[in-house]
């Protein structure tokens, strides 16, 4: 699924250049479930935007499916991630203009996809998140953790191939952390490959395996202890 | 996808309804003025473009004069009528118009007061478009004492009954009607009320002058054949009057030529003498279609600036868009659209506002236009335009700034700055109140100079003078005097004066050179009929010579009493020569000469004028009363009319109220200029509140923390207004000179004028610096009352 060599990221402004990935080498399989943890400032969020395809790397490879796009253009990078990826984000980022309906619709309508072939698909997966009753709300009317639902829901309306998540749990409190961690396993346990960057041991321990990072570098990786189990 | 972007646009604007309000407001206000003002310059542009081929509809006018000095006339000798229809074949259709005096029309018991009432030929109703609503217009006007009435006179003489084969009767005379026309437009700069054959004229007139090349002056209109040049056809026929008159001319010194106008040229262009009614002003039309497009300006600008600012806020809904997979061409036609959406609410809410204001603008502007004079071609395609640009416009900077936001920016937390654009704002914000302040220089300068106009004095009193109508020819010279006595039996009369005019009305004009000199000397002097009283009656000061004696009267009395005016005009070096001149061939002496005095309005100067004892033509009687008791007044004038001319209806008017007609027109710039400066103002102010608001939520942290740090309130308000007077007081300093060449130029077209002044332009500068002080320092107050500890829990 991704495989990337030698990836670089570095931030310039006039000044200063800030290394936030050094040479990381890291090869993610179909399927699996990966979370990517280390200390604040250590690059996590930086690999998940060059892994999602929201920002260039400035060397090195990374080969997504059969394809290479490091040196993808800002068009061909939103053509391949619409179609394949979704994302789930710590401050759910609704639309605060649009219902959860209409939310969740929105990557399908990107997709120019059949008003009929929307519907269906945006009532299954609300049905599935238990959100149905609150397709007409606003993000505002919903609680936290009925955000991130939907949030989650938009993420694999276009039953994309990969879900990335950064810090899904970090505005939720632990039982809608757990809610939202059990939805994650479900798609994953259906054959979606789920990234997830995490500051929890604990929630890291529902990914397969785990990836340290520090300082831009990958410093481990490890089975997580359920897997060993 | 078209529905989510305009559910996205509706709920964007309901979600911030105070910004919205203001935005949407401001534009439809500027839409609706810029909507009126358009109404009103399609309408004087449009004058007489509606007749059938309009654009091959000719006047034929003549320029005469001394070589040199040539004057325009609206008309031409009767000759050349019969000449152009017997020797130019590219000539289709030719017809004459000669006004005549209002008259009195009645039908059995009905009787009403007509204005426009013409001879013409029958050409006139199918050159001109003029919808026959019975009858047949094809020979209507071919006989003698046959009539056409316009549709209202038709309704009021004879209700519900059909007008064609009545009588009706005008004045003394009886006219067979033969057709009923509708009514003019006000688009026309030839208007009719009753319009009776040139047959009869032929018939009841046929003095020798009518068949003169040279004098005679008929208004004619002809339609040149298709193909036709008219640039060659008033070549050919320029030197008429010369090949035929030339004679006469030269040992007059004068010159005559003929030449063509266009008529949808007539009402805007023409400057000539003798129109039938005052011609339209040209530059009126431009200032107010300027004023139109400067506050579509300022409120588009406003609409800009706004959207602009709060567009800011919208960067995270952009960055997750193209998370889930919108194309940045995508994202431009959202954006463009949902501006170009609020713009057509903008349009929606400004056509409801031109309905509702049409009655007062018709009353305002002396028109007569309705709701679906909007709904057309042109106005329905500027609408459009409008929209589409000022949409347009304000979502540029979201549509191909925004857009072009990499996701992870927003996606790290990072918000695009409040300050993005503020340079821009800042010169908007500068371009609306550099606007505002000249309209409002402008608007003060028009109303300077109507009160100027009004304020001077006239050199006779026009005050606490009630004028009445004389019906035609129920006057004569023997029985005129016995009329005043009538009228001054009441107290409340002080005195009573016949003329032939007054101050404002129409009058005689005639072309003369004194006895013994050259006729190259000729003038135009403005003429009254007076009587032995008029004089003293309207205080009149002589300054050489006397007045018209008591021994003078009627035929006998042929001495004339010139102005300083007609005495410059002719050259004579001090007015103490004049008396003893004479002029009509020596049939008229000068026996005295008037300081000028006005009988125009004092836009142009004082024209050349004489007084003559009248004998006839007794139109009007001027009564000085005592107008503390202007009721009681008006009842004696009422019976006694009633009681001296049985069945003859009354017209009657004050005449300092009748002659401020003369300032109708600036009266009117002036009003609606003034109208539209306030809604400019209040345009620019909702637009600059707006974003005060916007810039203090802004900054909402910010205060929060100098508050906490210690500043005062006084300290707050100075940083959230500073700016904005800075703004303005350079706003200020670059109107002034606009403004100020401008309103002078503006000026100059006046005889008698004020001038722009310092104060006019302090007095704008002021204005609007309070007006943003306030608007801003609401706002500022506000912020810096706020408690720091809710503005930083906030944030």
């Amino acid at each position: 699924m991704i495989r990337t060599v030698g990836l670089q990221k570095l931030y310039r402004t006039d000044e200063v250049e800030t290394t936030a990935l050094d040479n990381v080498n890291i090869e993610v399989k179909p399927g699996e479930f990966a979370a990517i943890m280390g200390p604040s400032g250590c690059g996590k969020s930086t690999l998940l935007n060059v892994l999602g395809m929201l920002d260039n790397p400035s060397g090195g490879e990374y080969h997504f499916l059969e394809y290479e796009v490091a040196k993808y253009t800002e068009r061909q990078r939103a053509n391949l991630r619409k179609q394949n990826i979704g994302f789930v984000f710590q401050s759910f980022n609704l639309i605060d203009e649009l219902t959860v309906y209409e939310n969740v619709e929105l990557p399908l309508l990107y997709l120019k996809k059949t008003s009929a072939e929307r519907k269906t698909r945006v009532h299954e997966l609300l049905e599935q998140m238990n959100i149905m009753p609150r397709k007409n709300h606003f993000p505002q009317q919903l609680s936290g953790g009925q955000q991130q639902r939907v949030a989650v829901a938009r993420a694999v309306v276009a039953k994309p191939k990969l879900i990335l998540a950064d810090e899904p749990t970090g505005n939720l409190d632990s039982a809608h952390g757990d809610e939202v961690m059990k939805m994650l396993t479900d798609l994953n346990e259906t054959g979606t490959t789920v990234i997830m960057v995490t500051h929890s041991p604990s929630y890291a321990e529902y990914a397969n395996r785990i990836i340290h990072l520090f300082d831009g570098h990958v410093v481990a990786e490890n089975i997580s202890q359920a897997q060993r189990v | 996808m078209f529905k989510n972007y305009l559910v996205t646009a509706i709920r964007n604007v309901l979600r911030h309804k105070g910004y919205s309000a203001i935005n949407i407001i401001g534009l439809a206000i500027g839409m609706a003025c810029s909507l009126l003002v358009f109404l009103y310059v399609w309408h004087e542009l449009s004058y007489d473009r509606y007749h059938p081929e309009y654009e091959r509809i000719y006047r034929i006018s003549t320029q005469l004069g001394p070589e040199g000095n040539l004057e325009g006339l609206a008309g031409c000798s009767e000759n050349v009528a019969g000449y152009l229809r017997a020797n130019h074949p590219e000539v289709e259709q030719l017809f004459r118009v000669q006004p005549l005096r209002p008259s009195t029309a009645r039908a059995g018991e009905q009787a009403v007061n007509v204005e426009n009432v013409m001879y013409a030929d029958n050409d006139l109703l199918t050159m001109f478009h003029m919808p026959v609503v019975q009858g047949d217009a094809r020979e209507a006007l071919t006989r003698p004492m046959t009539a056409v009435l316009t549709r209202e006179y038709a309704e009021q003489l004879f209700g519900d009954e059909i007008a064609v084969g009545q009588t009706v009767l005008m004045d003394t005379t009886r006219y067979e009607v033969t057709a009923v026309v509708e009514n003019s437009p006000s688009n026309t700069h030839l208007k009719f009320g009753i319009i009776i054959s040139w047959a009869t004229f032929d018939l009841v007139d046929q003095e020798p002058w009518r068949h003169s090349w040279y004098g005679g002056y008929f208004k004619t209109y002809i339609r040149l054949a298709d193909g036709a040049d008219p640039a060659d056809f008033e070549a050919r026929i320029a030197s008429l009057i010369e090949e035929h008159a030339g004679e006469t001319l030269r040992q007059q010194g004068r010159r005559s030529f003929l030449f063509l106008q266009p008529v949808s040229d007539i009402h805007l262009n023409s400057n000539v003498r003798w129109e039938a009614e005052p011609p339209g002003n040209v530059t009126y039309v431009w200032i107010l279609g300027l004023v139109g497009a400067m506050i579509l300006l300022i409120a588009s600008l406003n609409f800009m600036n706004l959207a602009t600012a709060r567009s800011a806020g919208r960067a995270a809904e952009v960055g997750m868009r193209k998370v889930v997979g919108a194309m940045r061409g995508q994202l431009i036609w959202q954006f463009l659209g949902e501006m170009i959406i609020t713009a057509g609410i903008a349009l929606a809410l400004g056509l409801v506002m031109v309905d509702l204001a049409l009655p007062a603008f018709n009353e305002l502007a002396g028109t007569r236009f309705v709701f679906g004079d909007l709904l057309w071609g042109a106005p329905l395609m500027g609408m459009l335009a409008i929209v589409m640009i000022t949409g347009g416009m304000a979502g540029l900077y979201p549509a191909f700034v925004l857009s072009a936001f990499r996701p992870v920016k927003v996606l790290k937390g990072a918000t695009v700055s409040g300050d993005s654009g503020k340079a821009f704002r800042r010169v908007v914000v500068v371009t609306q109140f550099v606007m505002a302040i000249v309209l409002v220089v402008g608007s003060l300068t028009v109303y300077r100079q109507v009160e100027y106009m009004r304020s001077q004095a006239l050199g006779l009193k026009l005050d606490q003078k009630l004028v009445i109508e004389m019906p035609t020819e129920a006057v004569n010279y023997s029985g005129h005097e016995a009329i005043k006595q009538e009228f001054e039996s009441h107290s409340l009369v002080k005195g009573a004066t016949f003329s032939t005019s007054v101050p404002g009305r129409w009058n005689y004009q005639w072309r003369c050179f004194p006895t013994g000199e050259e006729a190259t000397n000729t003038q135009t002097i403005n003429w009254y009929g007076v009587d032995r009283d008029f004089i003293d009656e309207y205080g009149i000061e002589l300054v050489a010579g006397e007045s018209f004696g008591p021994d003078c009267q009627g035929a006998m009395c042929e001495g004339i009493i010139l102005n300083e005016a007609a005495v410059s005009a002719f050259g004579w070096p001090s007015l103490d020569e004049a008396p003893g001149k004479a002029l009509f061939a020596g049939n008229r002496p000068v026996v005295g000469v008037a300081r000028n005095f006005h009988i125009k309005g004092l836009q142009t100067p004082v024209e050349a004028m004489g007084m003559f004892i009248m004998s006839d033509d007794f139109r009007y009687l001027t009564l000085s009363i005592d107008a503390s008791r202007i009721d009681d007044v008006v009842g004696f004038v009422k019976q006694k009319y009633a009681d001296l001319f049985p069945g003859e209806l009354l017209n009657f008017f004050f005449l300092d109220q009748d002659f401020d007609r003369q300032y109708r027109a600036e009266t009117r710039l002036g009003t609606i200029f003034g109208i539209f400066t306030v809604l400019g103002i209040v345009v620019a102010t909702l637009g600059l509140f707006g974003l005060a608001s916007y810039t203090a939520q802004l900054r909402t942290k910010e205060i929060g923390i100098r508050k906490v740090l210690g500043a005062s309130e006084g300290n707050v308000i100075r940083l959230l207004t500073k700016e904005t007077l800075v703004i303005v007081a350079i706003a200020v300093f670059l109107a002034w000179p606009v403004a100020y060449l401008a309103g002078n130029k503006w000026l100059e077209q006046f005889a008698f004028r004020t001038n722009v002044g310092w104060l006019t332009l302090l007095l704008a500068a002021s204005a609007t610096l309070l007006i943003a002080v306030v608007s801003v320092g609401y706002q500022a107050i506000r912020a810096a009352r706020a408690n720091p500890v809710e503005s930083l829990r906030y944030e």
